[in-house]
């Protein structure tokens, strides 16, 4: 009874769904920019925050991952495989939600993201940081200079707490950090370069909370 | 658990709901509904999730159709209906530009603009376009100009149009520029180089324009350059604007640079060669490519001679220097050093283990060459060209399925014991020849597998050649981008075959989406007839798409001559839509063109018009003028009309011509219409008054060959106080002739070059036949015919062969003479520049038997024969030639003999032999010929006037034509 109720009241033509961005030949829709935040805020179990502002920052951050959508459609990277991406959800339910089904099912629920929507965004997050490395780790070149620098200088600064290892020991660790830090600089430069010479257009009655 | 599933419909509240309906808001969409729906992911009866809904949006994104889109749903217990709310996008139509400068071409201000016709149109770009239209403006000296703009919608088609208005303002002119740096010239000197000022500097300055501004800097160049500072450097910094004098001040920084001189150090080179050979001079400035171009030059300038093994360095004096540094007034020495070696023959070139292709098949294809007496005294050979040469036979095997070719070479010195012979002897294994054993189709429907089979050329048991299989690639690539699929990509897979020496080869062919025509929008008419337009374009909506086809159509509406400009684009060439909209954005030309000329003709055209001295005409000089006015597009109909006129002292003539190309919309055929009036004293017998109307169709069969079915009717009156013939034939001659004629044309024009031809072949036959029953006073048929064709020897020369023969018949003749049965003026008539050369123009075959003046022939015969070759340069040419032959007076009295039977046989071959110079212009050459002619005609002739003639006074005279002519014309003689 209740349901039809509902039902009932909702069937007044509604806007599902609107433009909200277009990088070059994709676009971002509304309900996307919710949908990233809602998927956030069930990953870091926080409630979802969707204001402009935040509208704004997810529009972002989306348009970031559409540039690199569109570099791996062009030139084909592999998409990762169902055994990967279901090991990842497991891990994400198991890390956030205590392995509780029924948990991660009403938190789905409550934030308003379905398991194909969630599955998805997994997809797409592994296929983005595979790109990264595929894409921008064979060209780090980390001089030896640099590491021992990194030792002496820095890395007390940065594993505070720990004792600090013999150089060797630490070497493997110091090398990541340094190589993980050279590929945001580069993805940061490739995702600048890449914006300005793409057209990006921006709805604005989406982010001033104006409704259609 | 009731609750909860409701609150799961509320926040997910369609998720997993059946589509009952999908509409679109607005309800007319700028993609037809069907393709609409055929894109779109989403149908009814599917379930809906947003996942699918956010693709659905991106799709119709990617159409490129829309600017904004909005979805709507309406959930009823039978469902959900979605509506797509959507804002179209507008694409750029016709740009126009209203009110330039006469002086700057629309076309360059149109560019500037960067709208692309079919792109997306952008308003916010206006502004920019306008900058760089007031950019190019500025170039041109309109310093003051200001742009505006105005846009006419089409929404039914998405387009905006663009009107563009110019106010330019005033033109700046140029000023004193200011000079900096090291000069060596005066300042006035280069001044005068950029001819910025006008008359001589006597009338102040000239306008600025862009044409001027780099003109002005290639004058300053120039200038030094003749003065060989090959390194000079011009270059303008700025041209600064002074609005109140409206001047623009150029500032030059020039750099004089040395004085450059080339050098051959260990070897004489003779400095006019060196100069040929290091293209410095030529290209009027020194950098390292040219240098290098130099260095190969001067070593296979040494190979020619012998000298195999020479080395050939170059170092430039000052060349690392700073250009501050180098000091103008020193020279700069380039200096080639050449270390000659020993002088070398190439006594033998022996090719070894070719069992597939014969010698001169590879000989063909390589540059070594064994010496020979008159073209390669010592042979050709380098290293390098050894190398070039094995790899051009590997690949000559390789393209015919020799895929494990060996080509190896060996160069033995001391050649049978002497010390400058050379014998090269290149060893070819050619291994075992790969063969198809099978073609295999795939990625084609079973219904296109036939046609696609029609454009496979490889067949199994054929030589596996990577040249064929590239052949069919085109082939079959193109077949399918007529058929719209311009994605279309072949792949070819090469397999083993069932023995090692075949291959199998898979085609597979990957289409990819057809695409068709959704509509064919024409822009920019003004007077032109719409219909006219849109026969020529092919395409239609449904077609598919084929690029060739727009191409097609575009040539079409070129060719008719009244467009300016033929743009074609597809709107919203990157949109992913199935069909396209074809755009075709035309540019009227200039309704009207005029044309004029002045020249003069002299030749043996002279001699008086009432005397009857110099029956075989004296030199004479005849100026000329000529004056035109064409109307294109005649009632919008594409059609021309035409007035010509040409007056010299020997000919008045007026023609009318109605031109309708693309005759009843078929790009073979045209139509002509033309009215001449014609005062000719050409033929020096006689003033004759021509009065003619012609209608001509031309056809065009291919591309070489076209025919010419044409009706003449013409009526010529010959001034019977003008003729110079025996008295007593004046009445039969003099008549006038009426002659009604139907004649067609074969032309087939196989030449390279129709202005200058260097090879190829050029034949017509012209029949016709003048009758009665088309109002002829006269009964004859009518062949002439024109055979020729060009030959190249080696790189330079060309020898070029003609026939002429003509032939006149009369039928239905009784009671008529032979002297009256063709009329006079009817008769052929030769020799001249572009007939034979040892006659002076039209004097040519049978004279009269009392005055001498040629009265024409029934017959003719000339065979040309020419050696063409360059003299100075490649501007300056000159030909060898024999022209033999003649007019004569029947068919019957044709003969090769080379003796004149008395003064009264005008039916023998007459040959003359001569030197001509050839000076190519944009034009066509421009000719001199001097003809020797040693058995010219004798003829009786008469001495004194008209007059005399009548009243048996005057004195008979033996008179000779000339046997030394000169002729002056433009063009090839044939």
């Amino acid at each position: 009874m209740i349901q039809i109720l509902l039902l009932l009241l909702l069937t007044g033509g509604e806007v599902l769904d609107r433009l909200a961005l277009s990088v070059g030949d994709e676009i971002i829709t509304e309900q996307q920019l919710l949908l990233y935040l809602r998927t956030a805020a069930l990953l870091n179990g926080e409630a979802s925050k969707e204001s402009p502002a935040d509208k704004r920052r997810a529009a972002q951050k989306l348009i970031e991952l559409t540039l690199i959508r569109i570099e791996m459609q062009t030139n084909r990277y592999p998409l990762p495989g169902e055994v990967q991406i279901k090991a990842t959800l497991e891990a994400i339910k198991k890390q956030r939600f205590g392995g509780d089904d029924a948990v991660y099912r009403k938190a789905l629920i409550q934030n308003n993201v379905t398991e194909a929507e969630l599955v998805d965004s997994v997809q797409w997050q592994l296929a983005i940081l595979s790109f990264i490395e595929f894409r921008f780790r064979p060209g780090v070149q980390i001089p030896e200079e640099e590491i021992r620098d990194y030792f002496q200088f820095d890395y007390q600064k940065e594993f505070a707490g720990k004792a600090k290892p013999l150089y060797n020991q630490a070497r493997p660790e110091i090398l990541e950090v340094l190589t993980q830090q050279r590929i945001d600089n580069l993805l940061d430069r490739w995702l600048n370069q890449t914006e300005a010479a793409t057209k990006v257009r921006w709805v604005e009655a989406v982010f001033s909370g104006v409704a259609q | 658990m009731g609750l909860l599933v409701a609150v799961v419909a509320l926040a997910q509240p369609y998720e997993g709901s059946k589509l009952v309906s999908i509409a679109f808001a607005p309800d007319v969409q700028p993609i037809p509904d069907g393709e609409l729906r055929q894109i779109l992911p989403l149908k009814p009866g599917d379930t809906y999730s947003r996942l699918r809904l956010r693709e659905a949006m991106a799709v119709l994104y990617r159409t490129g159709r829309f600017s904004n889109l909005n979805v709507e749903a309406t959930l009823t217990p039978a469902g959900l209906t979605l509506t797509f709310v959507t804002e179209n996008n507008e694409f750029n139509g016709n740009v126009e530009v209203v009110g330039n400068p006469g002086s700057m071409a629309k076309g360059g201000l149109i560019n500037a603009a960067k709208l692309p016709l079919g792109s997306p149109f952008d308003q916010s770009q206006l502004n920019q376009s306008i900058e760089s239209m007031e950019a190019e403006l500025r170039i041109a000296g309109f310093y003051e100009s200001k742009v505006h703009y105005e846009i006419t919608r089409d929404s039914s088609h998405q387009q905006a149009n663009i009107r563009f208005f110019i106010d330019p303002g005033p033109r700046a002119r140029f000023a004193s520029p200011i000079f900096k740096g090291n000069l060596l010239l005066k300042e006035e000197q280069l001044i005068r180089a950029t001819h910025w000022k006008r008359f001589w500097s006597q009338l102040g300055w000239r306008f600025v324009t862009e044409q001027r501004v780099q003109s002005g800097i290639r004058g300053m160049l120039q200038s030094y350059r003749k003065r060989e500072h090959l390194m000079a450097k011009v270059q303008l910094e700025r041209l600064t604007y002074q609005p109140k004098e409206r001047i623009a001040i150029p500032s030059l920084k020039i750099e004089a640079g040395p004085r450059v001189e080339v050098r051959a150090i260990g070897f004489k080179i003779k400095q006019p060669i060196l100069r040929k050979l290091v293209p410095v001079y030529e290209e009027q400035s020194v950098d390292k490519d040219l240098l290098i171009e130099g260095d190969r030059k001067i070593s296979n300038y040494l190979h020619a001679k012998g000298f195999f093994d020479a080395k050939v360095t170059y170092e430039v004096e000052q060349d690392d220097m700073p250009v501050d540094e180098i000091n103008p007034s020193k020279n700069t020495y380039i200096d080639y050093n050449i270390q000659p070696g020993q002088r070398f023959k190439v006594a033998a070139l022996e090719l070894k283990g070719n069992r597939y292709f014969d010698r001169t098949t590879l000989l063909e294809r390589i540059a070594i060459r064994p010496a020979t007496i008159i073209r390669y005294r010592q042979g050709r050979y380098s290293d390098e060209l050894l190398a070039g040469d094995r790899a051009a036979i590997e690949e000559l095997y390789r393209s015919n399925g020799f895929l494990d070719v060996k080509v190896t070479s060996a160069v033995a010195r001391q050649f049978k014991g002497q010390p400058n012979l050379v014998a090269i002897t290149i060893n070819i294994e050619e291994g075992s020849q790969t063969r198809v054993e099978a073609v295999r189709l795939e990625g084609v429907a079973e219904s296109d597998q036939d046609i696609i089979q029609g454009y496979i050329g490889v067949v199994p048991g054929q030589p596996y050649s990577t040249l064929t299989i590239n052949s069919d690639r085109t082939r079959i690539v193109n077949l399918l981008y007529q058929a719209g699929y311009s994605e279309a990509v072949l792949e070819v897979k090469v397999e083993r075959g069932s023995t090692p020496d075949q291959v199998q080869l898979v085609y597979l062919v990957q289409s990819g989406k057809q695409h068709f025509v959704r509509e064919v929008v024409v822009t920019g008419l003004k007077n032109t007839n719409d219909s006219l337009v849109s026969k020529r374009i092919r395409l239609k909506a449904g077609d598919p798409l084929s690029n060739n086809e727009v191409f097609a159509s575009q040539r079409r509406l070129y060719d008719l001559g009244i467009f300016a400009k033929v743009d074609t684009a597809q709107q919203n060439p990157d949109g992913q839509e199935i069909s396209k909209i074809i755009l075709f954005n035309l540019e009227e030309a200039s309704k009207l063109s005029f044309s004029g000329g002045l020249g003069a003709e002299i030749a043996r055209i002279g001699g008086g018009v009432t005397s009857f001295d110099s029956p075989a005409g004296g030199t004479g000089f005849s100026p000329r003028i000529s004056l035109g006015v064409n109307r294109t597009n005649f009632l919008g109909l594409g059609h021309t009309i035409g007035a010509q006129t040409r007056l010299s002292n020997i000919q008045r003539r007026v023609l009318l011509s109605y031109l309708a190309p693309q005759f009843r919309d078929n790009d073979r055929f045209s139509l002509t219409a033309t009215t001449i009036y014609d005062d000719a004293r050409n033929v020096r017998t006689f003033n004759s008054k021509r009065l003619e109307g012609s209608l001509q169709l031309a056809q065009r069969l291919s591309l070489a060959n076209s025919m010419q079915y044409r009706f003449t009717y013409r009526r010529v009156t010959i001034d019977e106080n003008t003729i110079k013939v025996d008295p007593a034939l004046i009445p039969l001659l003099a008549q006038p002739v009426r002659v009604g004629s139907f004649s067609s044309t074969y032309i087939q024009d196989r030449r390279d070059d129709p202005v200058d031809a260097k090879r190829g072949r050029y034949t017509t036959v012209d029949f016709g036949v003048a009758s009665s029953v088309f109002a002829s006073s006269a009964n004859f048929l009518r062949l002439l015919t024109r055979n020729s064709s060009y030959y190249k020897i080696g790189k330079e020369l060309v020898f070029a062969r003609s026939l002429n023969f003509g032939i006149l018949a009369p039928y239905r003749s009784a009671g008529l003479t032979s002297q009256t049965d063709i009329p006079l003026p009817e008769r052929f008539f030769g020799g001249g520049a572009y007939s034979h050369r040892g006659f002076p123009e039209n004097q040519a075959g049978p004279r009269d038997l009392k005055t001498g003046f040629p009265i024409g022939g029934k017959a003719l015969l000339v065979n040309n024969l020419e050696l063409r070759f360059p003299l100075i340069g490649d501007n300056l040419g000159g030909v060898f030639f024999h022209d033999a032959g003649n007019v004569y007076s029947d068919l019957k009295r044709i003969n090769l003999k080379w003796r004149q039977d008395g003064s009264t046989d005008f039916d023998y071959m007459v040959h003359s032999f001569g030197f001509g110079v050839r000076y190519r212009t944009p034009i066509g050459p421009v000719r001199i010929d001097l003809a020797l002619t040693p058995n010219s005609p004798r003829f009786n002739g008469f001495e004194g006037s008209r007059e005399d003639l009548l009243f048996g006074r005057g004195r008979a005279a033996q008179l000779r034509v000339n046997q030394f002519q000169f002729h002056i014309s433009l063009g090839q003689a044939f």
